[in-house]
């Protein structure tokens, strides 16, 4: 899942990307509304979390513009403004869920993948494929009860594909969501990830999970694609 | 001191209502008791000029009275009777019958003529006249031209009582009393009326500001209906209400801008300090989560030093503390806490700075100002850009110029820069050192040593900050600008 933090207070922001890194996300980051309207042009991002005083271009008109531009994207306010007048104002202008600072780290955890639960239309904590299950709340996953021992990246990826069951995935789709901004885009390194998490899901005499489709991506799912 | 300014105007008005009709009582009554006494004076005068009238001499030299009692009555009656006694000669007195054997008092043979308040023979109070006068002889009545030889002179007093004229003052005393009294009541309630009515717009006007509240500060006084006299009142009011709502209104975005400087960093602790926890790590990412939150701690307390200083510029309770000081000295100090940084950003410095500048001025109010001036232009100048700082003393004032390279500061928002928590462009320079608050202290701390602070900028070029202070400051003034930066 890739996240895009926003916020221009430097040690804030230094801490809520190393945090949301470790616990497995993407994170893209910027320091100002201007060039965080530029990251999110592509949509790509899960949830952006967003602050609201920001330079150059305020968090209000960020949102007001991606909201115009119908990203994708789930939008969480995270801010000092406390009132409720401020707090219904984001929520009217389409922000998904709204924060306010100083804030718990797990509270804002929790509330990212609820948002993420919602983006991918996920009632339950655990995603089920078969007699796999994903369990996005403690982030990790099981094949027929038995622990499944994977990275960061890994689970990422899984996570990814079993919020997708049963769509093809590309590439790009993969990389843009499960890598950071950062991260050098070589061709055949979500081939090589896809590898390792196959190593381990796939085990004899249980179906194949992970499917390939030539020439368009990768498929989770117990049969073919939907 | 009474309060009330109804009761003051009551209790005056009336006062002055009681003096006039007192001085006017007091003035009827002189007046008639004068004419009346003077009219009892006249009356007695003509009754002793007709008891005079019946003295007639003999050839012999002995003096005959002609009295006839029918005729004058008054000397007879038992009850309240006049009274005269003559003398003739020290031996010879002839009383009138009233008196039967008791005596007036014998005036003294001196004057013409002399009234005195005496208490007659039947215990009462009486005035009496007395005159001596010679006595008519027979002959005078026959046309002999002797009779001036051989005249005697006689002394007569004729007494009255003077009851019934002490009667009729008593009277007339009560009468004006009581006028005056009951006059003075009868204002005093028409007045309570007429200043209940004149004081009606003023309780009206404190009704209205009773029913102010500081949560509402909208709310103006009505002015039409307010009588010409406290319309100047009034209005200076609703000019205190507005300057009040402004000022409330500044205080309260500024404690939300309070709440939010210090929530951000706040946060940046929390989240810092959070993350750290969620796993095991090694000593080194420790130490620097430890040395981010110190530096945020340090932009905080920055922060509360920085507003508690304000605060107390502007309730002109930070006191100044004047010395004689080379500003030289000062800036060399400074900027010596600057050296390193501004070499490590590469920056290209060039100090001008006149010696010596002796200024009689507040060295630690001067250093706080340096102190951010220098810090802003070391962080907010260009990478290899140009810091400038110039200084001399000039026409009996001091100028310092601090100037930088890479503005990011358009010329339409240089006021801004003063406005408390503004930064300028923020995506370089929030790395939690600067908070928004350095000009707008400078200028205040400025204005307290008597100065000012211009600021120049161009975008994408220099940012000047120009500081004005006296080479002397007179102490009286410092006080007073002290008050006035509110």
């Amino acid at each position: 899942m890739r996240l895009l933090v926003v916020e221009d207070f430097q040690p804030l922001r230094e801490s809520l990307v190393q945090g949301l890194r470790e616990a497995g996300y993407a994170v893209d980051e910027a320091s100002d509304g201007q060039t965080a309207l530029w990251h999110s042009r592509s949509g790509e991002h899960d949830v952006i979390i967003l602050d609201i005083m920001l330079p150059v271009v305020d968090g209000l008109t960020v949102l007001r513009t991606l909201r115009e531009q119908r990203s994708p994207s789930l939008i969480l306010l995270l801010t000092a403004k406390d009132t409720a007048e401020d707090k219904i104002n984001g929520l009217d202008l389409g922000a998904d869920d709204y924060l306010v600072k100083p804030f718990v780290f797990a509270e804002l955890l929790a509330r990212i993948k609820a948002l993420i639960r919602r983006k991918y239309e996920a009632r339950s904590t655990v995603l089920r494929i078969s007699d796999l299950e994903v369990d996005t709340t403690r982030r990790f996953a099981r094949r027929s009860g038995k622990a499944l021992d994977l990275s960061g990246r890994e689970y990422a990826l899984l996570e990814y594909l079993a919020h997708n069951k049963g769509k093809i995935v590309s590439r790009s789709d993969i990389w843009q969501h499960v890598y950071d901004f950062n991260a050098s885009p070589e061709s055949n390194v979500v081939d090589v990830y896809i590898g390792l998490l196959r190593k381990k899901i796939e085990q004899p005499g249980l179906p194949r999970l992970i499917h390939t489709r030539r020439g368009q991506g990768y498929f989770l799912s117990e049969g073919g694609p939907e | 001191m009474i309060q009330s300014l109804r009761l003051r105007l009551l209790v005056h008005a009336s006062l002055a209502v009681a003096l006039i009709l007192a001085l006017w009582g007091a003035g009827v009554y002189y007046f008639t008791r004068h004419s009346l006494e003077k009219d009892f004076n006249e009356a007695l005068l003509t009754q002793a000029r007709a008891v005079a009238a019946t003295a007639e001499q003999h050839d012999d030299g002995s003096i005959i009275f002609d009295f006839d009692p029918l005729e004058m009555p008054q000397f007879v009656v038992k009850n309240h009777p006049d009274y005269f006694e003559a003398w003739i000669s020290p031996a010879t007195i002839l009383r009138s019958p009233s008196l039967g054997s008791s005596d007036l008092p014998r005036p003294p043979a001196v004057g013409p003529l002399t009234y005195t308040d005496i208490v007659l023979p039947s215990g009462k109070e009486g005035r009496m006249v007395a005159m001596a006068f010679p006595v008519a002889s027979e002959h005078d009545e026959a046309g002999h031209f002797f009779h001036q030889q051989n005249s005697r002179t006689m002394l007569l007093a004729v007494a009255a009582e003077t009851h019934s004229l002490r009667h009729t003052l008593e009277q007339l005393r009560w009468l004006l009393e009581g006028l005056c009294s009951a006059a003075v009541v009868v204002s005093g309630i028409v007045l309570m009326l007429v200043v209940g009515r004149a004081v009606r717009p003023i309780e009206r006007i404190a009704r209205d500001i009773d029913g102010l509240r500081e949560s509402d500060l909208s709310v103006r006084l009505a002015v039409p209906d307010v009588p010409s006299e406290l319309r100047p009142v009034v209005e200076k009011l609703n000019g205190l209400l507005t300057r009040l709502e402004t000022a409330f209104a500044r205080e309260r975005s500024f404690t939300a801008d309070v709440a939010h400087e210090l929530r951000t960093p706040l946060a940046a602790l929390v989240t810092t300090f959070d993350v750290c926890r969620t796993r095991q790590r090694d000593e080194s990412a420790y130490i620097a989560a430890i040395d981010k939150s110190r530096q945020v701690a340090q932009r905080m307390q920055g922060m509360i030093e920085a507003l508690l200083m304000m605060a107390r510029a502007d309730a002109g309770q930070l006191a100044v503390k004047l010395q004689s000081v080379d500003a030289a000295d000062l800036i060399d100090d400074c900027w010596a806490m600057f050296v390193h940084q501004a070499d490590a950003r590469g920056l290209v410095v060039h100090i001008n700075v006149q010696r010596p500048a002796l200024l009689e001025t507040d060295p630690e109010k001067i250093r706080i100002i340096l102190h951010n001036l220098f810090d802003n232009a070391v962080a907010y100048a260009n990478d290899a850009g140009t810091v400038r700082i110039s200084a001399d003393v000039s026409e009996g004032r001091f100028h310092l110029e601090v100037a930088n390279t890479g503005s990011r500061i358009s010329p339409e928002e240089v006021q801004r820069v003063f406005d408390r928590f503004w930064r300028g462009d923020e995506s370089r320079a929030n790395t939690g050192v600067h908070c928004g608050l350095g000009l707008s202290l400078c200028q205040r701390l400025a204005r307290l040593l008597n100065g000012e602070i211009e600021i120049h900028s161009e975008k994408m070029d220099w940012f000047t900050v120009r500081l004005t202070l006296p080479v002397g400051t007179p102490t009286g003034q410092i006080a007073m600008a002290g008050a006035i930066s509110a």
